[in-house]
């Protein structure tokens, strides 16, 4: 028998899609613009969350996949005149690619050494990216041929609204299914999940490319949405805020890595004359959260839902006395 | 019941303050917005963008103060006397941010001009929206060449390009009769302009010079390795293209290995007009030569001389270029609608075209359609200074270049 | 290439890499005892860093800097204690899972808070104390004065180091808590407050280090950036909590930076560090000197 929550929940799940899909008439463009940042966040953040989140694979480079897959689309575009979509779909295959190698160097590190590793390499790649500016432009940023010419943001808000859904309903259907077992075992205790059968070196693997593919992918559809890319976006400040995302939203979970990006992207923008403060408050709420309550918001949203339920079966349950 | 009484309240509450603000607005013309992009949040360069703001205000507080807002009875214009308000967006040097923040002080803040960019690929990242928009963009801080020579309708910049800065500097060195450059450059845009610039001008003027442009990262702090190997090579002169804290970093570890100043340098910018300067480095700055965009025996413009006592009287520290600048870009926009006799952005941005405008530096302002990089361009004068003596200040520092303005030899170090 | 230039190359990246390990003397320190990482640790030596230049401008003066070293260190080692207090305590009451994990967002979220406090509190300029000592001549390399005293404050503060942790009690109660903390308890080690000290002390010897290298690098916001960044190339080259490991990779990692950038090119210069860094990792996954683990 059908579960009769989970048929309301798919279908405030598809009301609400709809509702975010027509949002762009609601608004103007500006605020079109910060909610598509936001949902590229919602890719990143979530990707990010099957690495490090469900793995246990706490990669610091995951911006920098990001940056890979915009500068090899942006290049190949320019260079070659590949049509952009063909472009997106290398960025994204390198990105994976060089994701694979990073996680098979690195399969044989412990949590803090593999955090440390993946740092270098992303800080590494930041300054070749930045030195060799006669194929990057460097800091001077390289100017990208847009996917849409002329238009305002409503059209990437769609496309990006679709990556999103894609990257979070993705997630899901891979945690649901045996892939999601396998990688939970290795977060859990990685000797044990050998032990038990898991061919642990071919799925950490698997995690890392599929993570760093998405980015790649994502990033380079943003890289010919914004038109300039620069190697700012593969300094660590960039990750930091990754992270935050994740950790404010509630890690492991499907919701709060998207939940978290359209927060923090959405009252960052609402914030953005304060500057610096913006950033001393973000890291003041990141820790209260840490310390206090690790859940998160997706964590305060499903108590408030609780208390709701309960609350209403009780009335329920006293109309029924009645 | 309690619910009852408190909607009320603050139902009547809102009609008085929406009451209010219909009010103030019959009595006054509601205040034209000018809006500030620049970078206040790492990973962009939060000082630049602090000063560049800073400048601004005292812009708005010059337009308001003494020119008693735009339009009014002093300009030919039949409007009433209007004042400005800022509205200053963080741009964090990001591409991304950078076309937020100009989306929204053009869309939602309704600015009829924006100015205050300081990291050239945020600036090319928005500029194509200031075209779409129609909305005024001028580059205050911004150096990179596409800036002014992809010729955007609406992206104008009162900041010398990189040409300008390697022009000066290879005439200085040509009229010293030197051969041999060498340049430290950070890896921004910033340093990458000026390397390729001055290759470029070498190359096309056919210079006597051989030039040696090495890049260094931004956050690496030991620079010995490279200094180094310049003293052993013996250039004439070095180059010190950093900003901030590489610039500082350059002048004392060049000092430390005996490179400088038994070897010439010279500092991109005006730096060492700041008070930290000499603080900072000590003995180990003298016989710093440096580009300055003024110097106290040129005419500074009355406005320039305002904004130069009333920023040290605010802050309680010295104006330098950055301020300047962007208080000069805030006071021409001011100038340009009330020539045009408008606040509409578009016929602002004809009159920039179109008229003459007085700044910080001199009057006669400029920017025209004109070729190549001179788009809508318009630099101000380069000059070249020297210490000679620790804790020396600028206006008793030698003007070396241009020949027009010299007032004394290079004076090597010892 | 010519043998003066090749000498001064190698003295020079001798040099800096003993300014390395100061930098990274701390890392390890707090590693080797709370087996954590510490990521804002190149902010607390940018904190020890403004404590020291406060001091000689506003108190003590410029020529007794030497005096203000130690004051800087127990200021910040003093902060440290509070943040351990408040932050990282609950890592050691058996609540939190995945104590690697909530370690590292923690100090990440303590970089970006403390680097951007900086800047809303000394604003974003950079600030300088006078050099500690006059120049002196190495062989052919000519040497500033106070990066000669910070070369010198390296030895001095990894002798002391060495001494306390291999020949006092309290290095004796350190190394318990490394080796078993529930053994160390049963010795009678109060180990919260064992855990507070040594990250206390951790951070206190980055606040030294930045006080010492205030006049060679500057003070700024982002100055904790470089000692971040080396100090973790280092602990990895060397390996996680070895102080010998520490020390030769701190030298080691100078040497490669110093020679890479005349033997290659000087612009990649940073690159090096991390080059080495990977292929270490990727032949010795525990460093030169790492500890081996055992595998649960």
């Amino acid at each position: 028998m059908r579960d009769p929550t989970a048929t309301a929940r798919r279908a405030l799940a598809a009301a609400g899609l709809a509702g975010a899909a027509v949002l762009p008439l609601a608004l103007g463009p500006y605020h079109v613009h910060v909610l598509t940042v936001a949902l590229y966040y919602v890719v990143l953040a979530s990707s990010w969350n099957l690495l490090a989140g469900y793995t246990g694979l706490f990669s610091l480079a995951h911006h920098v996949f990001a940056g890979i897959g915009a500068y090899t689309s942006a290049l190949l575009v320019l260079r070659t005149g590949l049509p952009i979509p063909a472009g997106v779909a290398a960025g994204g295959a390198l990105a994976c690619a060089v994701g694979f190698a990073l996680g098979s160097v690195t399969l044989r590190l412990r949590t803090l050494y593999l955090a440390l590793a993946t740092w270098a390499f992303a800080e590494s790649t930041r300054v070749a990216v930045s030195m060799e500016y006669g194929l990057t432009r460097g800091d001077l940023g390289l100017a990208v041929p847009k996917l849409f010419p002329g238009a305002g943001p409503a059209p990437y808000y769609e496309l990006f609204l679709a990556c999103a859904v894609a990257a979070a309903a993705g997630l899901a259907w891979l945690l649901r299914s045996r892939i999601g077992y396998r990688l939970r075992a290795i977060r859990d205790d990685e000797g044990a999940a050998r032990a038990a059968g898991v061919n642990t070196v071919r799925w950490k693997r698997f995690a890392f490319a599929a993570a760093s593919g998405t980015a790649g992918a994502a990033g380079a559809l943003y890289g010919h949405y914004i038109g300039l890319l620069s190697p700012v976006a593969m300094k660590f400040d960039e990750m930091a805020l990754i992270i935050i995302m994740v950790i404010l939203g509630g890690q492991r979970t499907i919701a709060g890595p998207v939940l978290g990006a359209i927060t923090v992207e959405v009252v960052s923008e609402g914030l953005r004359a304060y500057g610096q403060v913006r950033m001393v408050i973000f890291a003041l709420v990141v820790l209260g959260v840490m310390r206090l309550y690790p859940p998160g918001l997706i964590g305060l949203v499903r108590a408030a839902a609780a208390r709701l339920a309960r609350r209403r079966g009780r009335a329920a349950n006293v109309g029924a006395a009645a | 019941m309690k619910r009852v009484v408190v909607l009320v309240v603050a139902a009547a509450l809102a009609a008085t303050v929406a009451g209010q603000v219909r009010d103030a607005g019959w009595a006054a013309p509601a205040p034209i917005t000018l809006g500030v992009l620049t970078p206040l949040s790492p990973p962009g360069d939060a000082s630049a963008g602090q000063l560049i703001s800073r400048g601004a205000e005292l812009g708005a507080a010059y337009i308001n103060g003494v020119m008693g807002g735009v339009f009014g009875p002093k300009t030919p214009c039949s409007l009433p006397a209007t004042p400005v308000r800022l509205a200053v967006e963080d741009d964090a040097g990001t591409p991304e941010k950078a076309v937020a923040g100009f989306r929204r002080l053009a869309t939602e803040d309704h600015a009829v001009g924006v100015w205050g960019q300081f990291h050239s690929s945020a600036m090319l990242a928005a500029a194509p929206l200031a075209d779409e928009l129609g909305v005024p963009f001028i580059s205050t801080a911004a150096s990179t060449a596409d800036i002014t020579g992809k010729h955007f309708a609406a992206v104008f910049r009162t900041h010398p390009i990189d040409p300008d800065r390697a022009r000066a500097w290879l005439g200085f060195i040509q009229a010293q009769g030197w051969r041999k450059v060498a340049m430290l450059a950070e890896n921004t845009d910033y340093g990458i302009g000026l390397i390729e610039a001055t290759k470029s001008e070498i190359a096309a003027r056919k210079l006597p010079i051989t030039f040696d442009g090495v890049l260094f990262d931004r956050t690496s702090a030991d620079l010995t390795p490279q200094l180094l190997k310049f003293k052993a090579a013996r250039p004439d002169i070095l180059l010190n293209v950093g900003v901030g804290t590489p610039a500082y970093l350059i002048a004392k570890q060049a000092h430390d290995v005996g490179l400088f100043p038994q070897t010439a340098m010279l500092g991109s910018y005006d730096f060492p007009v700041r008070p930290e300067f000499w603080k900072n480095l000590g003995p180990a700055g003298n016989y710093m030569t440096f580009i300055s965009y003024y110097h106290p025996r040129m005419a500074l413009s009355p406005l320039g001389k305002w904004a130069a006592v009333e920023y040290a009287k605010r802050y309680h520290d010295t104006a330098i270029y950055a301020n300047l600048n962007s208080f000069g870009d805030a006071i021409i926009l001011g100038e340009a609608m009330n020539q045009a006799c408008s606040a509409d952005p578009k016929r602002i941005i004809a009159q920039l075209e179109r008229g003459r405008f007085d700044t910080w530096i001199g009057s006669g302002v400029t920017f025209p359609r004109a070729a190549g990089l001179a788009w809508h361009q318009w630099s101000p004068p380069l000059l070249i200074l020297q210490y000679t003596k620790v804790d020396e200040t600028y206006d008793q520092a030698a003007i070396l270049f241009p020949s027009s303005m010299k007032t004394g030899p290079y004076t090597p170090g010892r | 290439m010519d043998s003066t230039l090749l000498t001064q190359y190698v003295l020079a990246g001798l040099v800096i890499g003993a300014i390395y390990c100061l930098m990274a003397v701390g890392i390890t320190f707090i590693y080797s005892v709370v087996r954590m990482i510490n990521w804002a640790m190149g902010e607390f030596y940018m904190i020890g860093g403004y404590v020291q230049y406060v001091l000689l401008e506003s108190w003590l003066g410029p020529q007794r800097w030497y005096l203000a070293v130690p004051l800087a260190a127990v200021t910040v080692a003093l902060l440290g204690m509070a943040v351990q207090r408040v932050l990282l305590r609950p890592m050691f009451t058996g609540t939190l899972e995945r104590l690697d994990e909530y370690a590292t967002i923690v100090t990440i979220a303590l970089t970006v808070l403390f680097r951007n406090l900086a800047i809303v509190v000394f604003g974003p300029y950079q600030f300088s104390p006078p050099d500690y000592a006059a120049p002196v001549q190495l062989g052919p390399l000519p040497l500033n004065g106070s990066r000669f005293v910070a070369f010198l404050g390296a030895v001095v503060l990894l002798g002391l180091f060495a001494f306390v942790v291999r020949r006092t009690w309290f290095g004796l109660a350190l190394r318990a808590v490394a080796q078993n903390r529930l053994g160390a308890v049963a010795a009678g080690v109060d180990l919260g407050r064992m855990d507070m000290l040594a990250f206390g002390i951790g951070v206190g010897l980055a606040g030294a280090a930045g006080a010492l290298l205030a006049p060679v690098f500057l003070v700024y916001p982002e100055s904790g950036a470089l000692s971040t960044v080396k100090g973790f190339e280092i602990i990895v080259i060397g390996g996680l909590g070895s102080l010998p490991g520490s020390v030769v990779g701190g030298l080691l990692l100078g040497l490669v930076e110093s020679l890479g950038s005349v033997l290659l090119s000087p612009s990649f210069r940073d690159v090096y560090g991390f080059g080495a860094l990977l292929l270490i990792l990727a032949l010795r996954p525990t460093g030169l000197w790492g500890e081996r683990v055992r595998e649960a």
